[in-house]
């Protein structure tokens, strides 16, 4: 049995997975090197979570605010032009974020899982390379409930 | 004294055709890792060494080595006395 941290961000890595553009994969919390032949791929990582404690004291009873920071990455690699020109990563990318924004907000709860999802941060690097190697790194906050005593499903109200 | 430079490409150098331009030179196409925040990313860098009188190449400039096709990535780089010069190219 898996925590709903971890559902949450299967669910994430699964409505990213129906993006057409992502023709290169998606991947969680991958560390091995991107190459130039799988761009372009989506990376998720679960960068954080934390809890704040509401209601009552008891942990059969009380209820923890959960809050999730899970990055939805972007990665492409750029063509020149005969002018020497590079297409720039971040227009590379911004379609195929628009698609992954749109999948997680067709339904933001996940399935029932989440309370809420938003986006909170991108942030955008670029280095060049065989085909300049871009990363879109866009950051969700997701936020959940869960009692204090299990924390492998939803807090029900 | 003019010293012939064509020696240096003449065992191991490959044809290189951009444009109008046939000269030979010496092909490398190392793999680095490119750093990033998050998950990094692998580049062949494909890099010609050639004498700098042979070739005017410009960056997106399109041409064939050794057969296969590839884009100027950015202007050449004198090496050391300017003789030879060295260019990042892109696989097309």
């Amino acid at each position: 049995m898996t925590t709903l941290i971890d559902q949450v961000v299967q669910a994430v890595v699964t409505r990213c997975q129906t993006v057409a553009l992502a023709t290169g994969g998606v991947f969680e919390d991958r560390q091995a090197a991107f190459t130039k032949a799988e761009a372009n791929a989506i990376n998720v990582t679960l960068r954080e979570a934390s809890a704040q404690t509401l209601g009552d004291a008891h942990p059969a009873r009380s209820v923890l605010s959960t809050v999730l920071q899970i990055e939805v990455a972007v990665y492409t690699r750029a063509e020149i032009d005969g002018a020497g020109n590079t297409f720039s990563s971040r227009a590379l990318a911004s379609p195929i974020w628009q698609a992954a924004h749109a999948a997680l907000m067709a339904d933001p709860s996940l399935g029932g899982l989440t309370t809420r999802v938003r986006w909170v941060r991108s942030a955008w690097q670029s280095q060049d390379a065989d085909g300049a190697a871009g990363w879109a790194a866009h950051t969700y906050e997701v936020k959940c409930a869960m009692r204090e005593s299990d924390l492998s499903a939803p807090a029900q109200s | 004294m003019i010293e012939d430079l064509g020696g240096f490409v003449e065992d191991f150098g490959v044809a290189c055709v951009f444009g109008a331009q046939n000269f030979k030179a010496i092909f490398d196409t190392p793999d680095e890792g490119l750093s990033f925040s998050g998950a990094d990313a692998q580049t062949t860098e494909y890099r010609i060494r050639f004498i700098t009188s042979q070739a005017v190449l410009t960056p997106g400039l399109l041409g064939t080595v050794a057969g296969s096709q590839y884009r100027v990535r950015g202007a050449p780089k004198l090496l050391a006395d300017g003789a030879f010069s060295t260019a990042m190219l892109v696989k097309q």
